[in-house]
């Protein structure tokens, strides 16, 4: 009997115990600059595109946008063509904006004509889908072999007609649009020497890794919800611990 | 393809209304940027030359057609070399030029100097231009973003990225010293200094560029850089030195590379500073990875403190990595990911760098297990690689244990022999350059490449129109015949023939006249059989006569030096051959002469040949006459004088010379 308590004692009791009222005094003992705050908050409006959030967001924290917002409109009219499925457009206006955009960056204008193509078979205007790809994204092919299975794999949902069930079906779904969106977005910030990845994402990230390696050697209460950043108290007894983990 | 619409849109150039031209123009525009196979189809269209026309005509109502048509251009440009062919045979380049005068509008402005950019990215395109009337000032002007007086933010944004043109226009125009001249007397340093501090990273990187390429091979120019004085209260090096510190690992690279070039006088920053973030840059993907050791390779060569901290970093296994575990990649037209090949070129040239100058550098690269890499690279398929390879190997070979031990082991004579054969003059050179120590006497590798047909190899070199390629076969003979026995003497001078070895005395170059000359004096070197050989080859009155006119009308240093040494070998010979000396007046006369030049070695040649000449074997007659005449012609005279020489040396053979003379 003694020894089976002892066992338990020694298995759980490696780990230190944070209560919440513990964790909540340290997290407020933090100090931190509301203006870093502001500034990361802002650094993602401008860098994504939000014109009309960082504006808003500017005059409520007197925080000036890092760059000029006429800029962040173009961004963000090029981005919203893309979102409508408006790539001719987009190409237009980026190139209204930096024409060496495109001509240095093979990979992107490629991405742009591929979904010009999706955007075709999304319309089911299909004989133009095929002269389509046959006048614009043959010849990518052709000039840089490395696109070619990117181009086969588009090509491919021609084959399918119920794209449901294509397995590159994932093409027509509007994160392409985004990811499409998001690439030429990046290379213009980049054409124009600004940071192109918000730090506020990353920083996100790193939160959760720190949680994951703070986990094994102590119990805290963690935040669980991005997005409602509620606390959770893991359970500190023994007993429950031990039921934790024989349940997974 | 239906090219229809594109045929329409050129007929459209031709419109008499401005609008339907910009229009056309914007359609072609946003048709063939990014997009090779529609400016293919437009320039067979015969547009290049509706839109030269454009700029032509002093219409000043079109300045939105002039735009579009710069715009038209400059995407041409980034089409390949073809297309800038094209764009220069239609006589674009001028009228462009014009555009960037600071009168016009600041969008012209920009279009054209983005043309001009993507123009000049091509090697082949005529740079001159530039250099003529005030174009050359223009650019200048641009480099400052308030030139153009922007008054919005939009307007500031395009004035840095006009300067961004402008500074990447200057980078790629001095390919010569005169050219570097020419823009750095038009004010482009400090204007450049300045724009390092701009903050927009594009227009920092392309300064930095600039300033690197303004002194390329130019010393001077770097010192001058390092010096300038600029608008903020910070030196150059301390602007550069803060964007070696920058969070973009491209920024870092080409402050590196700028630091690097400009160095002007040496300072600590170069080993604490710039050194280490080059090997840490090792760890970057890419382009910025691929470049690195080049820029390293650079700023060790010649120095043996950063070479002996380079080692001191992990530096060697990492660009070691790079030559055991590249995987060959076929690099495409636009190449985004980097080349595998140029990876490992530019590492084989950073360790040949690092081993060059210390032992310690050279067990480094011993040590991490390359050479059988290295073997193996003398056969690849690019010849920079091969000519690398070589490199790394002249490096090594410079210590005698790595020589006889790890190089023989590896079995390097036979590849790199075969590399004397290259197609590629640039491996041919370097692989000479490194048989050079291989042939050596104490080489165990010097009868292999006997055996392989080195000698006849060499000699077929030191024929090839090439110079340098010249001048290392023609060391690597001499080197051939540094002490070696008199058979290979013989075998040597069979293929070469004297008379060949005589002309190259009087060669053109300078450089291979001093190894020919070397190469005589080897060969009269150690035994009187030798000696004799030389004799019977030249004939004793051609050999007197060479000499006599080497060292009475030459008055290059190493030139006398070197005629000085032959007189001296000939001088430890018999009588006969000591006569020869002696009858020459004229010679005697010049060593009289030399005995108080100015170079220390210099005067040391010459007292050994006193000592040589006033040698007694025997007390023979002859020999007391030949010092009698030394003594009359003032040589005894002249040796006392020289008691009291600041060289020990000197000194040194003084006492000896006296002691021969007081014999008599």
């Amino acid at each position: 009997m003694v020894e089976y308590k002892e066992l338990f004692v020694g298995t759980s009791s490696q780990k230190k115990v944070v209560t919440r009222d513990e964790w909540v005094k340290k997290l407020s003992d933090v100090k931190i600059d509301k203006n870093d705050l502001n500034k990361l908050i802002m650094n993602y409006f401008v860098i994504e595109g939000y014109k009309d959030a960082a504006e808003t967001f500017s005059q409520e924290c007197g925080l000036s946008p890092s760059i000029d917002v006429d800029s962040i409109q173009d961004r963000m009219n090029i981005r919203n063509a893309i979102q409508n499925g408006n790539v001719e457009e987009a190409i237009e206006r980026v190139n209204d904006l930096n024409p060496e955009i495109l001509d240095t960056n093979p990979k992107l204008y490629f991405h742009l004509q591929q979904q010009r193509l999706i955007e075709y078979i999304r319309e089911g205007k299909i004989a133009e889908a095929l002269e389509f790809a046959q006048d614009e994204l043959a010849p990518r092919g052709e000039e840089n072999p490395e696109f070619l299975e990117e181009l086969e794999r588009t090509m491919a949902l021609l084959a399918f007609d119920d794209t449901n069930v294509s397995p590159v079906g994932d093409l027509l779904h509007p994160s392409q649009r985004q990811r499409t969106a998001s690439e030429l977005n990046a290379a213009i910030l980049t054409s124009q020497s600004q940071e192109k990845d918000p730090k506020l994402p990353n920083m996100l990230k790193m939160l959760v890794w720190a949680q994951d390696e703070l986990e094994e050697k102590i119990l805290f209460p963690k935040l669980k919800n991005l997005i409602t950043a509620e606390l959770v108290e893991s359970n500190n007894t023994t007993v429950n611990s031990e039921s934790n983990f024989l349940s997974t | 393809m239906n090219s229809l619409k594109h045929e329409q849109a050129v007929i459209e150039l031709d419109s008499s209304d401005p609008a339907v031209r910009v229009k056309a123009l914007r359609f072609i525009k946003n048709h063939i940027i990014g997009n090779k196979t529609k400016k293919d189809l437009y320039i067979r269209l015969h547009v290049i030359p509706k839109l030269v026309k454009f700029f032509k005509s002093k219409d000043t109502v079109d300045s939105q057609v002039q735009i579009q048509a710069a715009i038209v251009l400059g995407s041409f440009a980034y089409g390949g070399e073809e297309n800038v062919t094209e764009i220069v045979k239609h006589e674009a380049v001028k009228p462009l030029l014009e555009c960037i005068s600071l009168q016009n509008d600041p969008r012209l402005i920009e279009a054209a100097a983005r043309a001009l950019k993507a123009i000049y990215k091509c090697p082949t395109a005529d740079k001159n231009d530039i250099f003529v009337d005030y174009h050359l000032r223009d650019l200048i002007t641009l480099l400052n973003p308030d030139a153009l007086n922007p008054k919005t933010d939009r307007e500031r944004i395009a004035s840095i990225h006009t300067a961004e043109l402008a500074a990447t226009i200057i980078a790629r125009c001095c390919d010569t010293n005169e050219q570097q001249i020419q823009i750095a007397t038009a004010g482009a340093f400090p204007a450049l200094v300045n724009l390092l501090t701009c903050g927009f990273s594009k227009a920092q990187e392309a300064a930095l560029d600039a300033l690197a390429y303004l002194c390329r091979e130019n010393p001077e120019f770097g010192k001058a850089i390092v010096e300038t004085k600029s608008d903020t209260s910070d030196s150059p090096v301390k602007i550069m030195l803060n964007l070696i510190q920058d969070k973009s690992p491209t920024m870092r690279l080409i402050a590196a590379k700028c630091r690097a070039k400009a160095i002007g006088e040496y300072s600590d920053d170069v080993t604490l500073i710039v050194l280490p973030t080059l090997v840490k840059l090792l760890d970057e993907k890419g382009p910025v990875r691929e470049e690195a050791p080049h820029v390293l390779a650079y700023l060790i060569r010649d120095n043996e403190e950063l070479q002996k901290a380079a080692c001191d970093s992990d530096a060697v296994p990492k660009l070691a990595d790079f030559v055991t575990h590249v995987v060959d990649q076929e690099s495409s037209y636009y190449d985004p990911v980097g080349d595998g090949d140029k990876l490992k070129e530019n590492a084989l040239m950073a360790l040949a760098a690092i081993s060059s100058l210390t032992d310690d550098g050279r067990k480094l690269v011993v040590e991490a297990k390359i050479i059988p890499h290295i073997v193996a690279a003398m056969s690849h398929r690019s010849y920079g690689i091969r000519a690398a390879a070589c490199q790394c190997t002249r490096s090594l070979s410079r210590s005698i244990n790595i020589l006889r031990t790890s190089l023989v082991d590896a079995g390097i004579a036979t590849p790199l022999f075969k590399l004397l054969s290259d197609e590629s003059t640039d491996v041919q050179t370097t692989a000479c350059a490194t048989l050079c120590n291989l042939v050596l006497d104490f080489s165990p590798m010097k009868r292999m490449i006997m055996e392989l047909g080195g000698i006849e190899k060499l000699v077929e070199l030191v024929h090839s129109p090439d110079n340098t390629l010249r001048l290392n076969a023609i060391w690597a003979l001499k080197n051939l015949v540094y002490q070696a026995e008199s058979e290979i003497k013989e075998a040597v001078m069979k293929v070469l023939t004297y008379q060949t070895m005589e002309n190259l005395i009087s060669d053109q170059e300078i450089d291979i006249q001093e190894q020919a000359l070397n190469l005589l004096r080897n060969l009269a070197c150690t035994r009187q059989h030798d000696i004799e050989e030389v004799f019977k080859g030249l004939s004793e009155d051609s050999l007197m006569t060479v000499i006599e006119t080497k060292l009475c009308w030459w008055t290059n240093e190493e030139i006398i030096k070197q005629v000085l040494y032959v007189i001296n070998n000939i001088a430890t010979g018999n009588e006969r051959h000591k006569s020869a000396i002696m009858n020459r007046t004229n010679i005697l006369k010049s060593i009289l002469s030399y005995m108080g030049h100015t170079n220390p070695e210099i005067r040391v040649v010459a007292m050994w040949v006193v000592i040589n000449l006033s040698w007694m074997e025997d007390k023979s007659a002859s020999s007391q006459v030949r010092v009698q005449k030394l003594r009359e012609m003032g040589f005894e005279e002249k040796v006392k004088n020289m008691t009291n020489d600041d060289n020990l040396d000197v000194r040194e053979r003084v006492k000896t010379a006296l002691n021969q003379f007081s014999q008599v």
